[in-house]
């Protein structure tokens, strides 16, 4: 149906919903009932961040040494979208869609909630639209999600610098 | 490429304006805020986000191959430095009598974000660094 073909193409876009999912973060940032629950939010957007930037390095890196073929390479698909060159093993939209999900979500349980379904259909589309295998969009999430706790890992380890950051960027009311 | 940038710079620049009215409607932040009423915050914050989606996906052709994740990335925390910065220069000027109408500073109160209900950005900082001056002057 043409509706669900575009609706899909809008979703599947390279900047719908990061953008989307990313402006619901920086709203976070700034939210929260009192200045403690406001600093576990800004905890939960740490490590969404350092997730995504996890999550786009360990694709890279597999990237590198894996170049698995796109399904439009292999089969005859009804291709919605343009012809990405980088391999399809993982798919970087999902893994960098779930390291902010689930990194949110390792700090805060309903708004992580609220973000894990625009993920899980960044993902659904992806495959509708022809440009990956659900493989690539399991392999994708699993990065994400393994590297949002890898960047839980991370704050811990540098304790007390995040703290610090924090604290300084209150006393400059920017959190 | 530089004009889907710019585009994309503008989309999230837009976006991020109409988040920072919506929070300094929702939590009362009046230093913060641009107009003197919730309800036209949180009218801005509809226009601006929609509005700047609608523009950035009608305007032109998306679907083809653009900006690398790292620049995405860094396109997006330019954007919204700039919308801060912006949101916080325009409501310092347009709230510029707000504290004194507020009446005078809390010493014991924590700074951070919820002191922008009775005071501008700028009157914050400046504050900041009186304070730190003060620290210094008598140690």
């Amino acid at each position: 149906m043409p509706i669900i073909d575009r609706f899909m193409r809008l979703v599947g876009n390279d900047y719908f919903m990061l953008v989307g999912m990313a402006l619901v973060v920086f709203l976070l940032w700034f939210s929260g009932r009192d200045p403690q629950h406001r600093e576990r939010n800004q905890r939960a957007v740490w490590c969404a961040l350092i997730g995504v930037g996890l999550a786009c390095a360990i694709v890279a890196i597999c990237n590198a040494f894996y170049d698995r073929p796109r399904p439009f390479d292999r089969y005859e698909v009804e291709l919605l979208f343009y012809r990405p060159t980088d391999p399809s093993f993982p798919s970087n939209t999902a893994a960098t869609a779930f390291a902010f999900a689930s990194g949110i979500w390792l700090g805060n349980r309903t708004v992580g909630w609220l973000l894990l379904l625009p993920a899980f259909l960044a993902g659904f589309d992806r495959v509708f639209i022809g440009v990956h295998y659900p493989f690539d969009i399991l392999g994708g999430a699993l990065v994400g999600i393994s590297a949002s706790l890898g960047a839980l890992l991370v704050l811990r380890i540098f304790e007390p610098f995040p703290t610090w950051v924090l604290k300084t960027m209150r006393k400059l009311y920017l959190a | 490429m530089t004009q889907l940038a710019v585009e994309y710079f503008f989309l999230i620049f837009i976006s991020c304006c109409g988040v920072l009215q919506f929070v300094a409607a929702r939590r009362k932040l009046r230093g913060l805020s641009f107009f003197p009423r919730a309800i036209s915050g949180y009218l801005f914050a509809v226009l601006a986000i929609a509005g700047a989606f609608c523009w950035f996906f009608i305007s032109d052709n998306r679907h083809v191959p653009g900006l690398e994740g790292s620049e995405v990335f860094a396109l997006f925390i330019a954007g919204s430095l700039a919308s801060f910065i912006f949101t916080a220069s325009i409501s310092s000027v347009i709230n510029r009598k707000l504290r004194l109408s507020m009446g005078q500073d809390n010493p014991s109160e924590e700074p951070g974000l919820d002191s922008l209900k009775r005071m501008t950005y700028f009157q914050a900082i400046a504050g900041y660094f009186r304070r730190k001056g003060g620290e210094q002057s008598n140690p």
